[in-house]
């Protein structure tokens, strides 16, 4: 895996993957951020829960998916 | 402010940089370096600001009785500083020592996102002038407290809306911050750093930044919400329309706990980096620290609700709680009894990074123990609201966060100005910071237990000794930091000895293999990491 | 699982003003009631000294010596407790403290010991281990251990505390900006609790009292060795009624009842504070509960009835403007002074002037309306809860003083307006 002559990284690569990676967060926060609201303004514990759980899901989802195609 | 530091680092500027000059090149620098500075220099004004806030306080509360600012203008100071030194000072300067460090800390040439870098840092400075100018508002600052409960926040004037506002933008650049740290961290590491061969600082950082993608949207959401009940007629907190005011509090609990890992996170890596060098031996338990944190991380979401022991709960919800609390006591032991098995049988010296480590260690040690006393929670509802609580928070996080970025300063200010910081001051620095911040808060552990209620104006007669020692301490604490821009000063100016690429004959991070101080591009060629 | 005993009000009404936080409760107590019974019930029995392990007593005789609520300026431990649960409480944190002193000098002595002799400048060779998981195992599992005796305890004294059934007495307390109100639900009457250290001695024009900041007009009383229930709300803001030495410390939640309970063994005076930031006087509504025997409680709370019998103003009394003024003056002292300021010209920018004010110097309907409601999003809360000869009073006093000069109001205007709501 470790080359044993330093390379420059490709700079096409690292920015799509850069990307990815900020996009995948950027994604979460904004789920969180409107999913607190969706769940309280209409009141149901369960959309809360509902909510995260699904964050989370979705991030496990993200994160195994990119392992796998490597 | 901003122009001491520019004649300097420019002179470093490689050829082939065709950046603006002045002012204009600190507002359009996109290089990790420059942006470290400006996070580090913008967090020390405000550690100035909040500072002056809390020497108004500690005034107005040397002697019973009321003389120098009235009830509300009091409760304002209380409000900004803490919020100032949360959102202004601390949380702006750990991100300030990653814009610096990660990137050579990993071999990385820059952080992913230069530009966005640059926004992240540039939102900060106008949401620091609401904050400052909601005290020229009619109805003053924000006086409800940091934590901005409602109903009485919605009961404020002008001043709270501008402190929402203050806080989405810093929970905005927060969030971009921390979406450049991870995709930094994760992307861009030299060839052979895996990631548990990342240096301890890169790793709580890590997880750090996970953590305030979590919290700060929960933040943002809940200010939202008092914004809809302060002006568009919602009920989200306001019982008289079907709202629940306690909710908000675990709204904002479930982002204000994990916040304070989040301002202590980053210092355990700073200081998980000094022990090591000056007591010239490796860390001991790597894995164990890096697990350590992540277990404090995810610990963090499920104990907010100790910060509500008094709202009213049943008695499962305060069992869940207190258990929940106390466990978090292990992993930090363990990063405790970590930092001492690596000084022990080591070979050490106490320069003044070390001398603030050590200084951490003790202090927050003490904070923690009374964060446990805390935990208790039939010892909470006696200590909930009173000084016991102010003298926990502040060991935890002015003898523990803010000393570690002392300590990382001193640590570090070779690398960053090429000139070694005089050892002399930093002594002195670190010994009347020690001595007065306890003189300042210790007895503050007293005036909780005997009684006396926090973001109080004026007080009983028997609370009057101990309140005029800390009034005491508390100048003594604020001078002190005085010493600390005189030796920062003589390091951008050059005034001291040049450093060497590594000063330190314990430190092996990668940053200590480039020349000091640190050219304006490092890395552009990937090392190898063995 | 965390709201389970918010109860909400049954039956509430809400108060016409909009966005008024003002929320009534019709029998609070009844509806409380029956959400005890996820509580854990049996605890009454044992609850005495639950927490009374060795170390505790060790450490409860060092520090219990020391003087509770004296004047003296400097104090060093938690208040004397007087009733079970803050006995359990002071024994706990005795206890605690013990423990962690003991961790601290065994840890810190390590630490100590190493800086001393790991020195470079004594010649130490460093090693180079690092790492060794029976240790890591090791320093785990001890602080696990340690804290199991620690919760052990606690969770006894939680459960104990939370316990409010089979109470002797009950008395509902309602936080309001700036002062306390207690209301003997079984007996039917009540009163407000002021500050009552004068001005001049927060101000500095006078030599300051024993009690300083810590006295009111009307305490509560309560009867010693009975169980007593508080049931807790607010009026406007989040208030914490606290009293150290009961070991009670509850928030009082604008919309919602919470319950606590103490049982005083010592008759006596004992002071607490409002606990949870309310505004600008959060540091002036002192709780003062004071515990009388069993005989002159019950001496007092007869003397009480009687005076809510002889009391009831009767609104349709003519009363003259000299009289009227009279009594606004304590009325406007007690309520209004502390944010309009007794000069009437409020605080800049903060609260409205009343001296010159428009309204006041206006149409009698406005300002009655105003004071029977308040004013959405302002501190200006409603005052719906003073008799209407109170407020006729004290709305006179206004319209008489400082540089007013606009006429009466008489308490049957007052009722007039409150019934046409």
């Amino acid at each position: 895996m470790t080359p044993d002559v330093p390379v420059k990284p490709d700079p096409a690569r690292l920015r799509t993957a850069n990307l990815r990676t900020a996009l995948v967060f950027a994604s979460i926060a904004v789920v969180f951020f409107a999913g607190i609201l969706a769940a309280k303004f209409m009141g149901e514990p369960t959309t809360g829960i509902g909510v995260i759980g699904g964050a989370v899901l979705l991030f496990l989802v993200f994160a195994i998916g990119r392992n796998l195609r490597k | 402010m901003s122009s001491i530091p520019h004649d300097h680092v420019a002179g470093h500027d490689h050829g082939h940089d065709h950046h603006p000059t002045g002012i204009m090149r600190w507002v359009t620098t996109t290089n990790h370096k420059d942006i470290g500075t400006l996070y580090l220099l913008f967090a020390l004004m405000m550690f100035f600001v909040g500072g002056v806030m809390a020497l108004t306080i500690r005034t107005e509360l040397f002697q019973p009785g009321l003389q120098v600012v009235h009830p509300e203008f009091f409760n304002s100071l209380t409000t900004l500083h803490g919020l100032i030194m949360i959102f202004g000072a601390i949380m702006p300067a750990a991100v300030g020592f990653a814009n610096w460090q990660i990137p050579m800390m990993i071999g990385a040439p820059d952080m992913a996102f230069a530009r966005m870098n640059n926004w992240s840092f540039w939102l900060l400075p106008p949401a620091a002038l609401m904050l400052i100018g909601s005290f020229f508002v009619p109805g003053g600052a924000a006086a409800g407290g940091w934590t901005l409960y409602p109903p009485l926040s919605v009961q404020a004037g002008m001043g709270l809306d501008l402190t929402i506002f203050a806080v989405h933008i810093m929970g905005a650049s927060s969030i971009m911050g921390s979406i450049n740290i991870i995709t930094t961290i994760l992307n861009m590491r030299a060839p052979g750093m895996t990631l548990m061969k990342m240096p301890l600082f890169v790793w709580t950082w890590l997880i750090t930044a996970y953590l305030l993608i979590a919290v700060m949207p929960v933040l943002a959401g809940s200010v939202t919400m008092l914004l809809t009940d302060r002006h568009f007629g919602t009920s989200f907190f306001n019982a008289a329309g079907g709202g629940d005011p306690v909710m908000f509090q675990h709204i904002f609990w479930f982002f204000g706990h994990p916040e304070v890992y989040i301002m202590i996170l980053p210092s355990f890596g700073i200081i998980s980096e000094i022990i090591p060098t000056f007591a010239r031996k490796p860390l001991f338990g790597y894995a164990s620290m890096v697990y350590a944190v992540a277990s404090i991380a995810i610990l963090s979401f499920i104990v907010w609700a100790h910060h509500m022991f008094t709202v009213g709960m049943p008695a499962a919800g305060l069992l869940f709680f207190m258990y929940a609390t106390m466990l978090i006591a292990i992993p930090t032991g363990v990063k405790v009894f970590n930092w001492l098995a690596t000084m022990w049988r080591g070979s050490m010296t106490f320069e003044t990074p070390m001398l603030f480590a050590i200084g951490f260690i003790f202090l927050f040690t003490m904070g923690g123990f009374t964060g446990l006393v805390l935990a208790i929670t039939p010892v909470d509802i006696q200590l909930q609201d009173t000084y016991y609580v102010v003298a926990h928070f502040h060991y935890v996080l002015v003898a523990g966060s803010l000393f570690a970025f002392f300590g990382g300063a001193y640590y570090w200010l070779p690398k960053w100005t090429g000139t070694m910081y005089s050892e002399t001051l930093g002594k002195w620095h670190f010994w009347m910071s020690m001595i007065f911040f306890n003189i300042t808060f210790f007895p503050m552990h007293f005036l909780g237990l005997a009684g006396m209620p926090r973001r109080i104006p004026d007080y009983a007669q028997q609370f009057a000794d101990w309140n005029m020692m800390a009034t005491v301490g508390a100048f003594g604490f604020g001078l002190s930091q005085l010493i600390f821009v005189v030796a920062l000063i003589k390091c951008i100016k050059g005034a001291g000895t040049k450093a060497p690429a590594k000063p330190w004959e314990g430190a092996d991070t990668l940053e200590w293999t480039l020349p000091s101080p640190a050219p304006y591009h490092t890395f552009e060629t990937p090392p190898v990491v063995r | 699982m965390v709201h389970r005993d918010e109860c909400r009000a049954g039956g509430r009404t809400r108060i016409a003003a909009a966005g008024s936080e003002t929320v009534e409760f019709v029998d609070a107590v009844g509806y409380t009631r029956n959400v005890e019974d996820s509580m854990v019930r049996k605890q009454n029995n044992s609850q005495t000294r639950l927490s009374r392990t060795g170390g505790a007593a060790v450490a409860g005789g060092v520090f219990g010596g020391m003087p509770g609520m004296a004047s003296a300026a400097m104090e060093w431990n938690l208040q004397t407790p007087v009733t079970p649960i803050a006995q359990q409480m002071f024994d706990l944190h005795s206890y605690i403290f013990w423990i962690c002193v003991v961790i601290f000098i065994a840890v810190f002595g390590v630490m100590f010991y190493s800086i001393f002799r790991h020195r470079k400048s004594v010649g130490h060779k460093a090693a180079q281990f690092h790492e060794n998981t029976t240790v890591e195992i090791v320093w785990t599992v001890i602080p696990l251990l340690i804290l199991l005796f620690m919760a052990w305890p606690a969770t006894k004294t939680i459960l104990a505390m939370k316990d409010t059934t089979a109470p002797g007495l009950t008395v509902k307390v309602t936080g309001y900006q700036w002062k306390w109100g207690y209301d003997y639900l079984q007996d039917g009457f009540g009163f407000y609790s002021n500050l009552s250290t004068p001005l001049a001695q927060i101000e500095g024009r006078e030599a300051k009292g024993d009690n300083y900041l810590l006295e009111v007009d009307r305490p509560m009383v309560v009867p010693v060795d009975t169980k007593v229930r508080v049931i807790i709300t607010a009026n406007d803001v989040i208030h914490a009624w606290w009293v150290p030495a009961f070991g009670v410390k509850q928030d009082a939640i604008p919309g919602f009842v919470r319950d606590s309970w103490f049982k005083a063994e010592k008759v006596g005076t004992y002071r607490g504070q409002c606990a949870e930031l309310c505004g600008k006087e959060h540091g002036f509504m002192p709780v003062v509960v004071e515990v009388k025997s069993k005989d002159d409680y019950a001496k007092w709370a007869t003397e009480q009835k009687q005076k809510v019998a002889a009391v009831a103003d009767d609104p349709s009394k003519p009363w003259t403007e000299a009289e009227l003024v009279a009594k606004g003056a304590t009325v406007y002292a007690a309520n209004c002074a502390a944010c309009h300021q007794p000069t009437g010209k409020g605080v800049p920018n903060a609260f409205p002037a009343l001296d010159g004010s428009k309204l006041v110097n206006g149409p009698v309907d406005a300002q009655i309306a105003l004071v029977l409601n308040g004013k959405a999003g302002t501190a200006m809360a409603s005052w719906k809860q003073l008799s209407d000869a109170e407020l006729a009073a004290v709305i006179t006093y206004t319209r008489n003083s400082w540089g007013n000069k606009s006429g009466d109001v008489m308490p049957a205007a007052v009722k007039a307006a409150r019934a046409g709501k």
